[in-house]
């Protein structure tokens, strides 16, 4: 009886190393990865792993993504912790560039922001041709305005819209999310728990829409693009950065038949419409831009 | 309610149409937590039973470690393992950060204290001249010590129930180590965490009846084994 029991033990924990070592013979086969601290927008769209997908499928280097607002995402690639970033703010992106924590910044794709609001529209923005409009109303009506407020690409956008309205939002009107560094989706799904406007990208918008009562009230303004960049860290300044291999990663996506035509036909089949586009200088060539 | 039951009839779907994501979710749930209970048994098991019967001063200072050990928060664990396994930490040489090992290692962090707290316990709890009369029969240290170890087989078994049921469920540290990349190093918890995130309380709940599922199954086998013999 006894023994009976020992020997099943002793299988249970032959079993569990035994298929960890099988693990470790895959992992070994690719000993080249690339870390990449992503904005999580396009990771929770699903468009991050797509790609890494695809590139791995192809080379057989895994790429290992940690996501965090773009804020935090540059901040942590600041200390040498990252091979890579994908961030979606500008004057973040060039700061972290200038400070010669990364090389350049490299286009991938953009998507773009929406004012989304009640569909009842209290403060009477739909319609509206630019965002500094929508928002200087917005403002003025004193309509309840949901901030994702924590420095992430998301955000600064916001207050560069803020900015373009000349207006510097406050007040008992303008809230900020406590949570909004958890990401887009809480962030539009509380707008929605508070009946409240705010500003989102698409994708994030896209991806929720089904569950949402909040619709787009404007859209489609030059200023509301979300431009997506790559940026690899500077190797020169932290020697264990495998630069080689994140270049071959970036050299894939910006491609156009590869990275590129992903990135177009990306959630089309499940939206009915594309949740980003393609926008790597190869890409523009090719449609004679 | 409807949610909940719409939660259960998913989870079933999944289970028996063995989606493939859910499925390889599930089984790496299973590997990572096993094979860290199972590194968490050796250490914990050894150092429990040394610390039980070993007499030496600053005793007192480490069985209290030990104990306040047994509650580390997962999230405490996540942020101090990451950061030694960062490129530039302690430990960045073994370039493991957001990968499953990583998780492995954070999770044995979590459930050794826990298997050694147990452990220790249980030793302490035999009967003080059960040893004694063990190398009054010519035993030696070894066999002693084996025979000690033999005799608290019922309580460490709860100290396995224990390590592995608190690191399957663990999620602060998974998350953070791991990086809950696809079909990669995501596991139950880090993808329910995501799926309610997004809004999909379906999937999500349906994550939750497979991991509890899950700890059943396990716990239910470990008692089985436990409870087949009762003590004397």
């Amino acid at each position: 009886m006894i023994r009976r029991w020992w020997i099943f033990l002793l299988l249970l924990m032959f079993l569990f190393p035994a298929c960890q070592t099988m693990d470790r013979a895959g992992d070994s086969r690719d000993n080249k990865f690339i870390l990449l601290a992503s904005t999580i927008g396009p990771i929770d769209a699903g468009i991050v792993g797509a790609l890494e997908e695809g590139f791995e499928k192809e080379t057989g280097i895994r790429v290992r993504h940690v996501g965090a607002g773009t804020g935090a995402a540059l901040k942590m690639a600041e200390k040498g912790q990252f091979d890579l970033v994908l961030a979606h703010a500008k004057s973040l992106e060039e700061k972290f560039v200038q400070g010669g924590f990364g090389t350049e910044r490299i286009s991938l794709m953009y998507n773009d922001f929406v004012i989304l609001g009640p569909a009842s529209d209290p403060a009477g923005i739909k319609g509206m041709k630019t965002a500094a409009e929508a928002l200087r109303t917005i403002a003025a009506r004193k309509a309840t305005f949901i901030s994702r407020g924590d420095k992430s690409g998301t955000h600064v956008s916001e207050m560069e819209l803020w900015k373009g309205a000349g207006i510097k939002p406050a007040g008992s009107w303008y809230i900020i999310y406590e949570k909004g560094s958890s990401g887009n989706g809480p962030t539009l799904r509380y707008a929605n728990e508070r009946k409240a406007y705010t500003v989102i990208d698409r994708a994030t918008y896209l991806a929720l829409k089904k569950e949402i009562t909040l619709a787009i009230l404007v859209e489609k303004d030059e200023a509301m693009l979300n431009f997506m960049s790559l940026i690899p860290v500077n190797q020169a300044k932290f020697p264990k950065v495998n630069r080689a291999v994140a270049m071959q990663f970036i050299g894939w996506m910006t491609a156009v038949d590869k990275g590129q035509r992903l990135i177009r036909d990306f959630g089309k089949e499940k939206y009915g419409e594309p949740m980003f586009f393609p926008n790597s200088v190869a890409w523009r060539k090719s449609q004679g831009k | 309610m409807d949610l909940i039951l719409e939660g259960i009839r998913k989870a079933f779907y999944l289970i028996f149409t063995l989606d493939r994501e859910v499925l390889g979710i599930t089984l790496l749930s299973l590997r990572v937590s096993g094979t860290a209970t199972l590194i968490s048994l050796f250490i914990g098991i050894t150092t429990g039973t040394i610390v039980a019967l070993t007499r030496f001063p600053g005793r007192q200072l480490v069985v209290s470690i030990i104990n306040t050990g047994m509650g580390l928060p997962p999230v405490v664990v996540g942020l101090f393992v990451t950061i030694f396994l960062w490129r530039n930490g302690p430990l960045g040489f073994l370039e493991i950060l957001y990968t499953p090992t990583a998780i492995i290692l954070a999770q044995a962090v979590i459930a050794t204290p826990i298997v050694t707290g147990i452990t220790l316990a249980s030793i302490q709890n035999l009967p003080a001249n059960l040893r004694l009369q063990i190398l009054a029969l010519g035993a030696t240290r070894v066999q002693m010590i084996w025979l000690l170890v033999k005799e608290a087989r019922l309580p460490l078994l709860a100290a396995v129930m224990a390590g592995f049921g608190g690191i399957i469920s663990e999620v602060g540290a998974s998350i953070m180590v791991g990086g809950n990349i696809k079909g990669y190093s995501r596991v139950l918890t880090t993808a329910t965490v995501m799926e309610t995130g997004r809004g999909n309380f379906d999937i999500a709940i349906a994550l939750s009846i497979i991991l509890m599922l899950l700890a059943f199954f396990v716990n239910a086998i470990l008692t089985q084994i436990q409870q087949r013999e009762r003590p004397r």
